[in-house]
Parts: C-alpha cells; structure tokens; sequence
C-alpha cells in the first residue's frame, strides 16, 4: 500500500467532488455550470485512478 | 356461434382485432418459438431468453376480452399509474407483483447487481487501470453516438439518451436510466435492451471474427501473470469508489451499492452471503427477469411506431459500442507489441459475463491453448464501472440541460 498515492487520490477526488457538486450551486451561468461539473467529475474519477496506482500488486501468480 | 367461437377468446381475439394487431402477435408467437429452440440448440443464452421466449408464447396467445371490453391479457398492465386501477392489477394479473415491486423501482436490476458483484475479480481491474479503462471506454462508443443519431430521428434528449444506454450492454443500467429518464418509454427500451444483450453471444462472435485475423485472436495470455492484489486492499478501493461514485452521481447511488456490497462480500469471503448471492438471489432475479420480460412483450404494448425506432437504435448502439471495443482492443494490441490478444476489447463491452465468454470462445476457437478468460473478466469489469459512470452522467446531467 503507497499511502502516498492514496492521500494524493483521496485529496483530488475530493477536490472533484467539490467542483461538481458544490461549485455549481454558486454559478448562475449554464454554460459553465455544465463546464465547472464536468471538470469535477474527470477530476474526481481521475482521483480514483491515483488511488489504484497506490495499491499494491504481488507478482509471481496467484495463490488463490 | 358467436358464443362458441367466445369460448376460445385466444382464437376469437385474433380475428376480431385489426389484422395489423394480429399479425403481431403471431409475429410475437413465432419470435418466441424461435427463441426456446436456439435455446434449445444452445445458440442462445437460455437464463433469460428461454423464460423470455416461454413468456412471448402465452402472452400472445393469452389474449382475452378483458371486463372494460378492451383486449389485454392476465400477464401484466405496465402502464398503470392509478392506484385504485393498480391495485386491481396487482389481484388479477400473474406478473403484476413482481413487475411493480421489482420491475419497475429498480430492484431487480440492483438485485443482479449484488450477485455481479460477487462474482466479479477487480484484480485485473486494479493492476491494470489504463488499459482496462481504454478497453471500456472504446466500447462506449454506441452509448455515446447513438445519442445524437436518435435525436436526429425525432427523439428529444432524455429519450435519447435512454435508448442510447443500450449501447453500454448492462441490462440494469438500461432499466436504470430508462426508468428515471423517459418512463413513458421504460418497457419498450428495458425489453429491446435485455433481448438485444441477450443477442449478443450469437451476434458478437461473427463482427470479432470480421474485425481481427485468426492469428491474433489465438494469442496466448498467461493468467498467471495478472498480479495478485490484496483481499484489504481491494475492499478498501471499493469502499473508497462507492463513497466517491454516489457523491459524484446520487440517482445510480443504489446500483454502485449493489455492485460495490457484492465486491465487499466477496473480499470478505462472506460464505453465506457469497452463496445466497450468486445462487438464489442471481439466478432468481435472471429467472424473475426473463419471464417478466417475455409477459411485457405482448402486441398490445410493444406494437407501436416508437418500437421500430427503438429496435433500430438498440441494434445500432450495440454494434458501435461492439465496433469501439474490438478498435480500443486492437489498439492495445499494437501498443503492447503483440503480446496482448485484441478479443480483450469485445469484453470491453460491459455484458458481464456474456462478452468475456464470446472472447475466450473467439481465442480458443483460434487457438486451443489460449485462455484469456481472466482478462477478459478484467475487461468486462472496467465496461461495467464506465457503463455506470456514463448512466451516472446521463441521468445527473441530462435533466438539467432539458
């Protein structure tokens, strides 16, 4: 487990979060509501990507 | 004569109805004829196509003068919305419990969900991303064009983007989105979606074999290869996505739940639940959801010009997204240099886990010693996740743009 990886994912997704859920309530634009929610959603998902990396993977097959 | 001829109202309906209504329903019968016997010779999937076809049959033939003196039938009355009417379906008609307490609120589909869940392995998945991933997003590519193509035929946005959830190939996220998007078109699309997926492991397998040369289609993957992931750590990332995805998309919260509480299960190696899950609860919904599919496709509902609309988009949405899969698959292939069997990309498609199952056929149809089943599980789970994620898009943003 790189914690690392896992701070930095937790820390972005929640900045997406923020972005797509929260900042649109403040914007009375359509446009770039609709623009401010889909940048918060790839930065969020992208967060979970970072994550991934951060967990670990045991080489040499599988046991189970 | 006339009261003769009242004693078989199956019969008697047939020729008092408009011939257009009849030569439906006899189309209906002999689609469902031909569904149990290519479940029969094994051609077809027979979980749900056989009590889907079984359903067709007598409904079609089923079809009585009903108390108000309209034709229907004892199956089911989907469209119902009046309590006291709703209330008098629900003592009469056979399907009716099961359509409105599991139909038509999502249950079902969240119910399959949890048994997906249990039988999914993430490893690939988490040791993988990007390429897994890419594998899924190119077989969005029917979810996502077909949209603008079904608003170019008269669609509005909403049903649009609900026809164009088949292209995904998840029969839950079809109901899903159809479900909170365009109710009014709920049973049309949820019938043409499920019998398309179901379709596809006799479609499938011929556009993979025009798309990659038998050379590549026989490589060999090492299942031994894909690394192994800790128990902890994979319930920990699910955890971690359920919290992030229902944050993110609250309307698909309950199907990433479903999804995500199976992954738990199975992590945790609840043996209890792990066997409820994938017995009872799977194959009990699967059942529940081909019979009730086969009673809703009845020529009184599904006999309307929106349906061949409906039918043309679905089967449109699956062979781009079927199209984007195998083009992202053989990408792959040709970044990997070789080493990476292009069939991981129709798995892509998020069918679980019928497209993984027509790629290790197409591999050891090529090969007998290719066994790229654990790849393409891995595959079909990415599709699963993104396939969420557009339903998510779909259904948060859609009504707020119309």
């Amino acid at each position: 487990l790189k914690i690392k990886y896992w701070l930095i994912g937790i820390v972005i997704a929640g900045t997406g979060l923020l972005l797509a859920r929260v900042m649109p309530r403040f914007i009375t634009q359509p446009a770039l509501q609709l623009v401010v929610y889909l940048v918060g959603v790839a930065l969020a998902l992208a967060g979970l990507i970072i994550i991934v990396f951060g967990i670990s993977k045991a080489r040499g097959g599988r046991g189970d | 004569m006339n009261y003769f001829w009242k004693l078989f109202e199956g019969l008697y309906t047939l020729f008092t109805g408009s011939l257009e209504m009849a030569l439906i329903r006899i189309l209906l019968i002999a689609a469902g004829l031909a569904l149990i016997y290519l479940c029969y010779k094994k051609i077809l999937d027979p979980l749900i196509l056989l009590p889907m076809g079984m359903g067709m049959v007598a409904v079609n033939a089923g079809m009585l003068i009903l108390e108000s003196g309209k034709v229907g039938t004892m199956f089911v009355a989907p469209l119902i919305s009046d309590p006291a009417n709703l209330l008098e379906a629900l003592q009469v008609n056979f399907l009716q419990p099961l359509y409105t307490f599991t139909f038509s609120n999502g249950l079902i589909a969240c119910l399959i969900f949890m048994g997906i869940g249990v039988i999914t392995d993430i490893d690939y998945l988490l040791a993988t991303p990007l390429p897994s991933m890419m594998l899924a997003v190119g077989a969005e590519l029917g979810t996502v064009l077909t949209l603008p193509v079904a608003m170019l035929w008269g669609l509005n946005l909403k049903e649009a983007a609900a026809i164009a959830m088949v292209g995904g190939a998840d029969g839950p996220m079809v109901i899903y989105t159809s479900l909170i998007l365009a109710k009014h078109l709920f049973v049309p699309i949820t019938v043409i979606g499920y019998l398309y997926l179901s379709l596809t492991y006799a479609g499938y397998p011929f556009l993979v074999k025009i798309m990659i040369p038998k050379r590549m289609r026989g490589i060999a993957m090492d299942p031994f290869a894909i690394p192994r992931i800790p128990a902890a750590e994979k319930l920990a990332f699910s955890v971690v996505a359920l919290l992030v995805l229902s944050l993110l998309f609250p309307v698909a919260a309950p199907l990433f739940a479903s999804f995500f509480l199976g992954v738990a299960i199975k992590e945790l190696n609840v043996q209890r639940f792990r066997e409820f899950l994938t017995g009872p609860i799977l194959f009990g919904s699967t059942f529940i959801l081909g019979l009730v599919l086969g009673g809703l496709l009845s020529a009184d509902i599904v006999g309307d010009v929106i349906v061949l609309k409906l039918l043309v988009l679905g089967i449109l949405a699956l062979l781009l997204s079927g199209i984007g899969g195998i083009g992202a698959g053989l990408l792959y292939y040709k970044i990997s240099k070789g080493k990476v069997n292009p069939l991981l990309g129709i798995a892509g498609v998020s069918c679980v886990p019928t497209t993984a199952k027509v790629a290790q056929k197409a591999a050891f149809d090529a090969n007998k010693f290719a066994m790229i089943l654990p790849y393409a599980m891995g595959a079909n789970v990415a599709g699963v996740i993104t396939t969420a994620i557009i339903c998510g898009i779909y259904v948060g943003l859609l009504p707020l743009m119309s």
